[in-house]
């Protein structure tokens, strides 16, 4: 004999599917990695698009005054200028990495509380199916 | 009151019905608009300038996440500024490039900020923008809107200073450059805008998360007059040129809109109709979950049998 459907796990398997196909989908992507790979890798990243975003604008920077710097060539510090410009850079990408380490600790932390309230509806979920099955 | 909310919900009931297909046909039309505007802003190359060009992407669009839009209309108005000048190219490329490296890399949920800002603009309602990003996003959203009146400002001025960059043609390419991009950043209009927008959103979002009654309301109230009152000290302290007679025009309209906009969000989200599929060892399931949230009027219909 055919099994009747049962409401109540329906609703529980609705809300599941629900999760799983919006903000489910995200967490758990997140939750396959271990806490110190997912933030690490983000900031990894962070740093590199820190790193184009300050050659791109020291590169507009170089082109804009692309006269006086020729001007000043022969006359300037180079390595002063250098240090400054790598301070600046490692303040710049550190600030950015920072910024980046917040932001991707806070994300798995919601992911991972997301998932654990996810866990208990499939554990629910099993625990109907076997009283169901005696 | 309650013939609003029977509106909403024949809205709502509406829109869930055909999600689906309105969600395409609003990507469709938003990427029309946008890329209409674009050409009709720019439109200096002729091959984009077309509306055989103009519908095939907007379709295109249609079918791929909304994303897309932004990707195309960028990509368009690089073209358009390609085929002006190599060097506005170069900086618009250049500051599109800079806001997604450090921004919208992170808040991709928010790159529709960068459409969405300079169509307000076009349409006269700015102010339309940092109230409705107060209520939805978070303090964070301030940069999101005020990126998006960067993109719109970088594009006004490519498209003003028209006839300045084709008269610079004895002019070396650093020349070139140094004036678009001096015309780009030393905008006194898009500062005072930037400014204004940021400590709006900032407002009306904190206000929107305050524990009292009419929190929404008070947000919106407050967000509009905070943004009037800071755009016009922010434009006497940069000398920056605001037209005052559209500025409470649009910010009466603005209002109008995020009253709208809230009677659909805070109330009832029809967004959150969902529809699901899943299977157990004896059925498939195809489910279609609506949240339970109903006008006055409709649960009092819905009792009137019970009463009688």
């Amino acid at each position: 004999m055919k099994e009747s459907i049962d409401g109540e796990r329906v609703k529980l398997m609705t809300r599941m599917a629900s999760f799983e196909a919006n903000e489910g989908k995200e967490a758990i992507r997140i939750c396959n990695y271990f806490r110190s790979d997912y933030v690490c890798l983000n900031v990894v990243r962070a740093i590199v698009s820190a790193t184009l975003s300050y050659f791109l604008i020291m590169a507009l920077y170089v082109y804009y005054n692309i006269d006086r710097l020729l001007q000043d060539i022969y006359t300037m510090d180079i390595m002063a200028m250098g240090r400054k410009l790598i301070t600046a850079y490692v303040v710049f990408a550190g600030a950015f990495g920072i910024i980046a380490y917040v932001v991707y600790s806070f994300r798995y932390d919601w992911a991972k509380k997301n998932l654990s309230d996810y866990n208990y509806a499939l554990r629910e979920l099993l625990n109907m199916q076997d009283v169901n099955n005696g | 009151m309650d013939s609003i909310f029977e509106i909403r919900d024949i809205i709502e009931e509406f829109v869930s019905r055909y999600e689906t297909l309105i969600k395409a046909a609003i990507r469709f039309f938003l990427a029309l608009l946008a890329l209409s505007v674009v050409n009709s802003r720019l439109g200096y190359m002729e091959r984009l300038d077309s509306t055989t060009v103009v519908v095939a992407v907007s379709l295109l669009c249609a079918l791929l996440p909304p994303g897309m839009i932004v990707f195309f209309s960028s990509l368009f108005v690089i073209l358009h500024c390609y085929a002006l000048s190599l060097e506005a190219a170069i900086v618009v490329l250049a500051v599109f490039l800079l806001m997604f490296l450090l921004y919208f890399r992170f808040t991709p949920q928010d790159t529709m900020a960068v459409l969405l800002t300079p169509l307000s603009f076009v349409f006269g309602i700015p102010q339309v923008m940092p109230v409705i990003y107060g209520l939805k996003g978070s303090p964070i959203s301030a940069l999101s809107v005020g990126f998006g009146a960067a993109a719109y400002f970088t594009v006004d001025y490519i498209s003003e200073a028209e006839d300045k960059i084709r008269g610079m043609k004895d002019a070396t390419t650093v020349e070139r450059f140094r004036t678009i991009l001096d015309g780009v950043i030393k905008n006194n209009t898009m500062m005072a805008y930037i400014g204004a927008f940021v400590i709006t959103v900032i407002i009306v979002s904190i206000i929107r998360r305050l524990y009292f009654p009419h929190a929404w309301t008070v947000a919106i109230a407050v967000g509009i007059l905070v943004d009037m009152t800071a755009l016009i000290v922010l434009a006497g302290k940069f000398d920056a040129e605001i037209n005052t007679g559209r500025l409470i025009l649009g910010s009466i309209i603005a209002a109008v809109i995020a009253f709208v906009y809230k009677l659909f969000t805070f109330s009832v989200d029809y967004a959150k109709t969902e529809r699901v599929q899943f299977e157990d060892d004896g059925y498939y399931y195809y489910v279609k979950a609506v949240p339970k949230i109903r006008s006055k009027i409709k649960r009092k219909r819905s009792r009137e049998p019970d009463d009688e």
